[in-house]
């Protein structure tokens, strides 16, 4: 035990110095990262604002200020996206890149590797883009819409647990398919479709919601909304939302092990590439 | 004591799509065929074979990072099937020299991310990076500032061996650590090899450069079709075809008609034929292994077959057979 929590943090490490190596390279991919939340924020709020009133818009959403609401559900959509992308989608990068093997030659399971990193990374992350939404939520909301957005901040760290093993199931399957695209890449776009980021889950149809309520970001959107219409009897229902999110994350990751296990196992059989 | 590195039995087999007409078709490819050697420590081991012999397959079954279908490979005592991470902990790995590295960052800066990553001590790794850097001459050409996307070839190879060395390992595992280099950056990974040899390191380098395997090896198997089909010292292996002679004759003339020349010689004269082709000047070379008493029959029916097909000989003379030649016997016998 205490080996593997050595490992994990060395892992941890690595990934912190090549996430800042990789930001300290790539500025403007930085720059668009801190820029793509507002882009958001403008495009929900303008069309908001262009086919009915800020208030229409609050009451459909069912929150007391869609400023914070708006701004808090952009930060979790690109969060969510980002420890897909950040977990899944970075072994098929290492195996463009040819450093796959070299990864795969740490005295470690590539597992423990694939979900070490992704949590690294999908914080980092996460941490800039709440970083930069930040002065956002000051702005329209004041030092309450700050700490809102901390709440939300620290529901998305819950939301990881499961979001991680989602996102390491499509690592394993890629890796084991050997296939040169993310095998479960469409997952990203669902996530934010059935999760109400941007529109009621009313108005989805019923299978979708379905789906919905198996997909943890829908949980953190839920806090987020529960957070941005405080006033109403909110403790309660935040209660619900993190043992929601508990709860998923013990469901898949208790699917995430096994699948983890025999995709390691075929992929050394297949050979790392 | 267990040797640096023994492997024993090592069987494995791929499938490999073939896309047919109507429906997709497997093809079975036997890489390795009860492939089986040792190698102790402050040893070079070579393992010499033509390209498609198995021997990548070899380096990645003893890397840990693939599985073979039955037998064993043991490093440092430790099995790479079944005890992967302690393997991984005393071996360092060069499987090529192009990729595995990530483009934007400098040689330090990718060291350092490969060094944490494999667990050195943070007060060490410094040391560790500057020992490495220092022992393959990063610095002197100014590859540990350089972005590993502006390095040569050469620069990236002595970057490939720095990782390999970060962890101080006692068996170093080299898939053609000089593929592609310029001679003098080749011939400084060679002496590095050598030098990391006499410090006890047990090295298993694969080639399919004769010179180089008898410059760098202390010992070579030759594998081919995924089975060692001679082994022995690079003297003990001349010794083979002691006794006979080989004729070199440079070519000139379209590549197919040379290689028309090199089959009938084969199959005409009974005699071991090796083809090469010489990139600066355009001319093929071909080295056929006969007896000193036919040397002056194979030349003469050599003159006269390019003669027929319209390929001119540009130089013709009888040397002392080399390794090459062991190869080519035992090859094509094999």
């Amino acid at each position: 035990m205490q080996g593997a929590l050595r490992r994990a943090a060395a892992i941890a490490r690595a990934q912190a110095q090549l996430t800042l190596y990789w930001y300290k390279e790539n500025k403007l991919m930085l720059f668009l990262q801190i820029a793509w939340p507002y882009m958001t924020v403008f495009i929900v709020l303008g069309l908001g604002s262009a086919y009915g009133s800020v208030e229409r818009f609050a009451s459909s959403l069912g929150v007391s200020n869609p400023f914070l609401y708006v701004v808090s559900a952009s930060f979790v959509a690109f969060a969510a996206v980002g420890v897909i992308d950040s977990t899944s989608n970075a072994v098929l990068w290492h195996r463009w890149l040819g450093t796959l093997p070299y990864v795969a030659l740490a005295p470690n399971s590539l597992t423990l590797y694939v979900t070490v990193s992704g949590v690294v990374a999908s914080l980092i992350g996460a941490g800039i883009i709440l970083a930069a939404l930040a002065p956002a939520a000051l702005v329209t909301s004041g030092i309450p819409g700050l700490a809102g957005l901390g709440l939300v901040a620290a529901f998305l760290v819950l939301g990881l647990v499961p979001l991680i093993a989602i996102a390491g199931i499509s690592a394993s399957l890629t890796l084991a398919s050997r296939e040169e695209t993310g095998v479960l890449s469409f997952l990203n776009p669902l996530l934010l479709l059935v999760s109400g980021v941007f529109y009621p889950l009313e108005v989805l149809p019923r299978i979708l919601r379905a789906l919905s309520e198996a997909t943890p970001v829908t949980y953190v959107v839920e806090a987020s909304r529960i957070i941005a219409g405080l006033g109403s009897p909110a403790g309660r229902a935040v209660y619900a939302v993190a043992l929601a999110l508990a709860f998923l994350g013990l469901v898949y990751n208790s699917v995430f092990t096994p699948v983890a296990s025999v995709g390691e196992r075929l992929l050394r059989r297949r050979g790392v590439e | 004591m267990h040797p640096a590195i023994e492997v024993r039995d090592l069987v494995k087999k791929y499938r490999i799509r073939v896309r047919g007409l109507l429906r997709r078709r497997y093809e079975e490819i036997e890489a390795l065929r009860g492939l089986s050697f040792k190698v102790d420590y402050g040893e070079v081991y070579g393992l010499l074979g033509p390209n498609g012999a198995g021997k990548t397959t070899a380096v990645k079954i003893i890397s840990t990072l693939l599985l073979p279908d039955s037998g064993e490979a043991f490093v440092c005592g430790y099995s790479s099937i079944r005890e992967p991470y302690k393997v991984r902990e005393c071996l360092g790995v060069m499987l090529s020299v192009e990729r595995g590295f990530f483009w934007k960052l400098t040689g330090i800066e990718n060291l350092r991310y490969f060094g944490t990553l494999y667990g050195i001590p943070r007060g060490e790794l410094e040391e560790r990076i500057r020992m490495a850097a220092e022992l393959t001459g990063l610095y002197e050409v100014g590859a540990d500032q350089r972005r590993f996307e502006d390095m040569s070839l050469g620069m990236k190879a002595r970057l490939a061996l720095a990782r390999a060395l970060l962890r101080d390992p006692r068996v170093l595992v080299l898939d053609e650590p000089t593929l592609g280099l310029d001679p003098p950056s080749a011939r400084r990974i060679r002496s590095l090899v050598k030098e990391l040899a006499g410090k006890g390191r047990g090295i298993l380098l694969t080639t399919h450069n004769m010179f180089e395997a008898e410059m760098v090896c202390d010992r070579i198997g030759i594998i081919v079709k995924g089975r060692i089909v001679a082994e022995g010292t690079p003297g003990e292996l001349k010794a083979r075809v002691k006794g006979k002679s080989s004729v070199v004759v440079l070519l000139r003339g379209p590549r197919e008609r040379v290689e028309v020349i090199a089959d009938a010689a084969r199959s005409e004269l009974g005699v071991s034929a090796s083809l090469t082709d010489e990139a600066s000047t355009g001319h093929h070379r071909l080295r056929l292994v006969c007896d000193p008493e036919s040397t002056g029959r194979v030349s003469a029916w050599i003159v006269e077959k390019a003669f027929t097909l319209g390929v001119r000989v540009v130089e013709w003379r009888v040397e002392e057979p080399t390794l090459e030649d062991v190869f080519v016997e035992v090859a094509g016998r094999a």
